[in-house]
Parts: structure tokens; C-alpha cells; sequence
């Protein structure tokens, strides 16, 4: 017979749970107040999730660096607080754009924001773990609750949007699954740093290489799924043309940032193990996303769509300090986000202001280029910042993505690799051009006469929030420093 | 002796109905050669030793995967012949088996060394279902209740997208307000 087991409660660490635990019981509180009453004003569910969301933000705050929990499940590290604190800020920044002046439909359903965080909840699962299974629970579950955010627009092409985004998804899913099994196969566990401990030992063995080349190509291609990197970047423009504005902005960066952590570890692990050729791979996809991904939104008509393409082009730099594997690279990874940010949900939320239910400029498009011709004289303000975000995407000094960009190079130029800094540089100066485009389009041209442009989104709450993007975009020169040693701190103190 | 019987023989049984899978033209074929197949799998299992993971093979995909494919066919005239349009059978060929043998490559690499132990074996005198539970709630209970969320995350999906007021969009349409202003100023 078996004996009985005797677990001590301290030993399980209970509060390496504490940040999830606040989102998921938030979304079963959202859930149980609609079922008392169903008549709530979305008012209510808004400032409810901003609430949760602080309190998740406090208990991530208050987690000790380097502690693992849970039969060592739960693995609080340095990268996993600062991917759950921009997760969060992200958060905090999306939600309030729900407040718009006119009504929309997923807004008024409460289950949107029990969704929601539901998915924050799978995406720090997913951070804060070396165990391949939670790993894998975590991003099902966010990504079961991002596609039916976008699904929950509810018009025919946010379906369309849902659907490409959950087939996607779930071939994904597979590639992943199938990774997990090749590397449990190789060595007998799916704890990374268990993996890192067999593999290392086994370096020398004949026929080792295929198992880990077709384990890490198996779940090299399922990330390149999840952060849209060339080849498998397809998706990618029209999940976001069919999602919402925010949504779509929103999903340039939380998602991206979960699944750039896993890849860190993962990936990170395999060139700490001196195998080459995965950083190799890894280069290849980040030079070609983020060359391709510029040359395809230069022909764009549609605003969105170029904002799509341009933050594929962004993951592809990101990807490239990912294969450097140097504290420096990722400090890197985690800056650029953090400042990316800020600049792209801006940029997003300025589209947003401008939805219209029938799209008045062109059959196609909901956002053409020809929508925000003349800008300047319509709403002065508006076309000012707009251009000010467009400049900072462009890496224009000193707005914020600029630092992000020098930030990557130097981590490149100093790891010996100045070649790729030459390509980021070629590509940032092709970027220009798109993002130009635009300003002049805002600048310079004549508002098209026969239809106007009506800015009716536009509300308090927008207006707070996109003045808070802006803040950050122009003030980055103030806090990059004080940034960028926190976030160096924090990697260095989890030994990446 | 009869554990290498039954093994050729579910694997000879295994590789003909999923053979039949793949080529049959008719629905209804191919999918009961499917689930017979599903079933034969779960014997491998049983050979093994893993009686649970058999159990568990039989209930998930002959059970649970099944029932929802045969759920999905009653929408289609399952007696009618598929019309396939391959226009490139030798590419498709091609690709098919290369992928094929890169995943028999990448399964049977590890299996010439040995260096593979387990993390949790199994003790000698209990049965497979205890061991797998205790596992299960001691180790693995985070990632469990997290399936658990996971499930109520597909469910509340699925019922908000399939039945509350999808059919009708609740956001608020200008559009009508604009279409009058512009008769008013063809007017």
C-alpha cells in the first residue's frame, strides 16, 4: 500500500500563487455579479477590473525575487515580475478604453471583462513557470479568452478574425505539444532546468542532435506562431484589421511579451547549452521578419494594417536581442516592450477614437490613409499627437521606442554582432517611410470633401489615456535610466 | 510470448484501419475505422502496463473526440463519396512522407540511449490509477485547477458566442443619423 503523504504548508509558498489568484477570483466576481444583477452599468465592471488589476499589481509587487513554490512548480524569478508587471500595466492602460462615448458590442457583455481576466490570469500562469505543462495550460487558457474577446466585436470580419486566429492557435498548440513530448522523451522531465541538467550531461551523445534539433524546431515553430514572426506571420494583419483597435494593440504586446518569456527560457537554455545553430535559426527569422514585415506594410492602404506589419517588423527586432542571450539582450527584450508599449497602444487608441459602425472611406478598409488626410485642420491636437506616436515608432530621439532601438544595437554591437545592428539600422530608415507617409497624409494633404470625418469615439477616459501614452512617449528621456537599471537588475538577479 | 502476439497483431490491426482512414473516400468509413483504431491504440497501453492511460485513451478520444465527430457529420450526407482534389499527388506524397519520416526520426532518437529514468515510478504493488492520482494532486495540482479555469473559460465562451444576442450587433448605430444628413444635403 501506499503511504499516506504529508505535505507542510509553509513549504508550498502558497503567497508565489497570490497575483493569479486575485485575477481569476476578480473574473468569478464579475461572473456572480451579473447573475444578481444583470442590469449593471459597464461603468461598474470598468473601474471593478481596474481595482483587481491594482490589487494584482500590489501582489506582484510584494512577491520575493527567486523563490519557488508549489512542489517547485511556480518559479518566481526576475523575468517573471517584470513580464507580469507590463502584462498588468498593459492591462490597466486597455481597459479604460472601453469607456467610449458611444456603445459598443462586447462592452456590454460582463463576461468581456471576466474574460479578461481570466486571460491575465493564464498569461502569469504562464511567465511564472519553468514546467512545460503549466506553460502550456497557461497560453491555452489566455488564448481560449483572446479569441473570443475579438470573436465578441461581433462583426464579420472580427469572426473571420477569431477563427484564422484560433486555427492558428491551435496548430500552434500542436507544434507545442509535440515539442514538450520530444524534449520529455529526451530526457525523462519537462522542468526546464531538470531539461538543462540531463541535457547537459548527454552533449556528447551520437544521435542526441536530431531529438533536440526536432524539439526545438518543433517549438521554435510554435512560437514564431504566437509572435507572428516571418514565415508564420500570415495571420497576423488580418486578425488584427478584424479585431477592435484596442484589442488589436493590446495583442501587440501582452501576448507577445508572455510568449517572448517562455522563449526566453527555452531558447535561452538551448544556446547556454552551446548549441549554436538554434541561435542561428533564430537570427535568420528575426532578420527576416523584421525586413519582410517593413517591406509589406510599405505598400499598405490601410493604417491598421501598416500598424500590423510594423509591429511584426518590432517583434522582429525584439528577436534578434532574444538570440543574443546576453543579460544586456534581454534587458533589451524587456525595454523595448515596455516602451513599445505605451507608443503602440497610443497609436491604436487614436484609430479607435475614429470607429465607425458602416466604413465611410472605402469599401475595404476601415482605416484607409485617405480617413486621415487634412487631420491638422479637422482636430489639431489629435493629428499632433498622432504624429508625435508615428515619430516614435519610427525611432525618431528622443521619443520613447528610440531608447528601446539604441538600447538593442548596443546590446548587439557589444556581443560582437555589429553586422546586425547595421540591418536594425537599414530597417529602422525603411520604417521611416510608412510612418512618414502618414504624417504627411495628415499634414499636408486636403481633407477628403465629400465625406467628413467624425472623431464621435472621443471621450474623457480616451482622452486620459492616450494623454498618459503621450506623457510616456515624450517624457521617456526622464525615467529610461532609472528603467533600464531596474530591469537590468531584475535579469541579472535571475541568472539570465 | 502473448504480449509479442498482441502487439503485432494491434499493430498490424492499428496501421490497416488508419490506412483505411487515410484513403476511404466515404465518410462514414473513415470514421469508424478511426474509432476502431483509437480503440486498438489504447491496447498498446494496456500491454505496457498503463492500464489508466488506456482507460483514459478509450474514454478521451474513442468516448469524448469521436462522439463530437459524429455530432459534426450528421450536419453533411455521410453516404456520399468525398470528391478529392489532389492536383499534385506526387508533391503531396512527397511532403507527406518526408514529414512523416522527420517525426519517426525525431521519436526513435531518444530511444538508443537509456538514460531516460522516471521522475515518479511507480511502486510495486499499487495500481496505476493511485499512482497517477497522487502525482497528479501533489505535483501537478497547480496546472490541473488551471485546466480547471481553462475549461470554464471554453465554456463561457462557447455559451456567450453561441447564445447570448450574438445574432444582433448592440453597438450603437450613427449610421442611420448620417445617412439622413446626407439626403438632407443632396437636398
Amino acid at each position: 500500500m501506499l503511504q499516506p503523504i504529508n505535505v507542510s504548508l509553509e513549504s508550498l509558498n502558497l503567497i508565489t500563487l497570490a497575483p493569479m489568484l486575485v485575477a481569476i477570483a476578480g473574473g468569478l466576481i464579475i461572473l456572480v455579479l451579473d447573475l444578481i444583477n444583470s442590469k449593471l452599468h459597464k461603468t461598474l465592471y470598468v473601474m471593478l477590473t481596474l481595482l483587481i488589476l491594482f490589487i494584482d499589481f500590489g501582489a506582484v509587487l510584494g512577491l520575493n525575487v527567486n523563490e519557488r513554490g508549489f512542489f517547485d512548480v511556480m518559479l518566481i524569478d526576475g523575468v517573471s515580475i517584470i513580464s507580469q508587471l507590463m502584462i498588468i500595466v498593459a492591462s490597466m492602460l486597455f481597459i479604460p478604453l472601453s469607456l467610449t462615448s458611444k456603445r459598443f458590442h462586447e462592452y456590454s457583455y460582463p463576461e468581456f471583462f471576466a474574460l479578461f481576466l481570466f486571460m491575465i490570469a493564464g498569461f502569469q500562469f504562464m511567465v511564472t513557470s519553468d514546467n512545460l505543462i503549466l506553460i502550456f495550460v497557461g497560453l491555452e487558457t489566455a488564448s481560449l479568452a483572446l479569441y473570443t474577446l475579438i470573436a465578441l466585436h461581433n462583426r464579420s470580419n472580427s469572426f473571420e478574425a477569431a477563427v484564422k486566429y484560433f486555427t492558428m492557435g491551435a496548430l500552434s498548440a500542436g507544434f507545442y505539444a509535440m515539442g514538450s513530448a520530444v524534449i520529455y522523451g529526451l530526457t525523462g522531465s519537462i522542468e526546464l532546468y531538470k531539461v538543462a541538467a540531463v541535457l547537459s550531461l548527454r552533449m556528447d551523445e551520437a544521435s542526441i542532435m536530431i531529438a533536440i534539433f526536432g524539439a526545438s524546431v518543433l517549438l521554435l515553430t510554435a512560437f514564431a506562431f504566437k509572435l507572428s514572426l516571418f514565415p508564420f506571420h500570415t495571420w497576423a494583419p488580418d486578425v488584427y484589421e478584424g479585431a477592435s483597435a484596442p484589442l488589436a494593440g493590446y495583442m501587440s504586446v501582452v501576448p507577445k511579451v508572455a510568449a517572448f518569456v517562455v522563449s526566453i527560457r527555452i531558447f535561452g537554455m538551448y544556446i547556454d547549452l552551446g548549441i549554436e545553430w538554434v541561435r542561428i535559426i533564430i537570427l535568420v527569422l528575426a532578420v527576416g521578419t523584421m525586413t519582410l514585415a517593413n517591406i509589406m506594410a510599405l505598400v499598405q492602404e490601410d493604417v491598421k494594417r501598416m500598424l500590423a506589419y510594423s509591429s511584426i517588423s518590432h517583434a522582429g527586432f525584439i528577436m534578434a536581442a532574444l538570440a543574443l542571450d546576453t543579460t544586456e539582450g534581454t534587458t533589451a527584450i524587456f525595454l523595448y516592450y515596455a516602451l513599445f508599449m505605451f507608443t503602440n497602444l497610443g497609436a491604436f487608441a487614436m484609430l479607435w477614437i475614429s470607429r465607425h459602425k458602416v466604413r465611410r472611406f472605402s469599401d475595404r478598409y476601415d482605416n484607409p490613409y485617405e480617413k486621415f488626410a487634412g487631420l491638422i485642420n479637422i482636430m489639431p491636437m489629435g493629428a499632433v499627437i498622432m504624429a508625435l506616436f508615428m515619430l516614435s515608432l519610427a525611432g525618431v530621439p528622443p521619443f520613447s521606442v528610440f531608447w528601446g532601438k539604441i538600447y538593442v544595437m548596443q546590446a548587439a554591437v557589444n556581443s560582437g554582432y555589429v553586422w546586425l545592428a547595421i540591418v536594425m539600422g537599414l530597417n529602422s530608415a525603411i520604417a521611416a517611410y510608412y510612418y512618414l507617409k502618414l504624417i504627411v497624409f495628415m499634414f499636408l494633404k486636403e481633407p477628403v470633401k465629400s465625406v467628413d470625418t467624425v472623431y464621435y469615439n472621443l471621450s474623457k477616459p480616451l482622452m486620459a489615456v492616450i494623454g498618459l501614452a503621450t506623457v510616456a512617449t515624450i517624457g521617456a528621456i526622464f525615467y529610461i535610466q532609472p528603467l533600464i537599471s531596474y530591469i537590468y537588475y531584475m535579469i541579472s538577479a535571475s541568472g539570465y | 510470448m502473448y504480449e509479442t502476439i498482441a502487439f503485432y497483431l494491434f499493430s498490424a490491426l492499428t496501421i490497416g484501419l488508419f490506412l483505411i482512414t487515410v484513403m476511404s473516400k466515404n465518410v462514414l468509413y473513415a470514421m469508424t475505422s478511426l474509432a476502431a483504431g483509437m480503440v486498438l491504440i489504447s491496447g498498446f497501453f494496456f500491454i505496457l502496463g498503463a492500464d489508466f492511460l488506456g482507460v483514459v485513451q478509450l474514454i478521451v478520444y474513442v468516448g469524448a473526440i469521436m462522439a463530437l465527430y459524429s455530432f459534426a457529420m450528421m450536419f453533411f450526407d455521410a453516404t456520399r463519396d468525398i470528391k478529392e482534389k489532389n492536383t499534385n499527388s506526387g508533391l503531396v506524397f512527397l511532403l507527406g512522407g518526408l514529414s512523416a519520416l522527420v517525426l519517426v526520426m525525431i521519436f526513435a532518437a531518444p530511444i538508443h540511449s537509456d538514460a531516460v529514468q522516471a521522475l515518479y515510478p511507480m511502486h510495486e504493488g499499487v495500481g496505476n490509477a493511485q499512482d497517477v492520482g497522487i502525482v497528479l494532486f501533489t505535483k501537478y495540482l497547480v496546472p490541473f485547477e488551471v485546466a480547471a479555469v481553462m475549461l470554464l473559460v471554453a465554456m463561457i465562451a462557447g455559451i456567450i458566442l453561441a447564445g447570448k444576442k450574438m445574432d444582433q450587433s448592440l453597438t450603437e448605430d450613427a449610421s442611420a443619423d448620417d445617412e439622413i444628413l446626407i439626403q438632407k444635403d443632396a437636398k
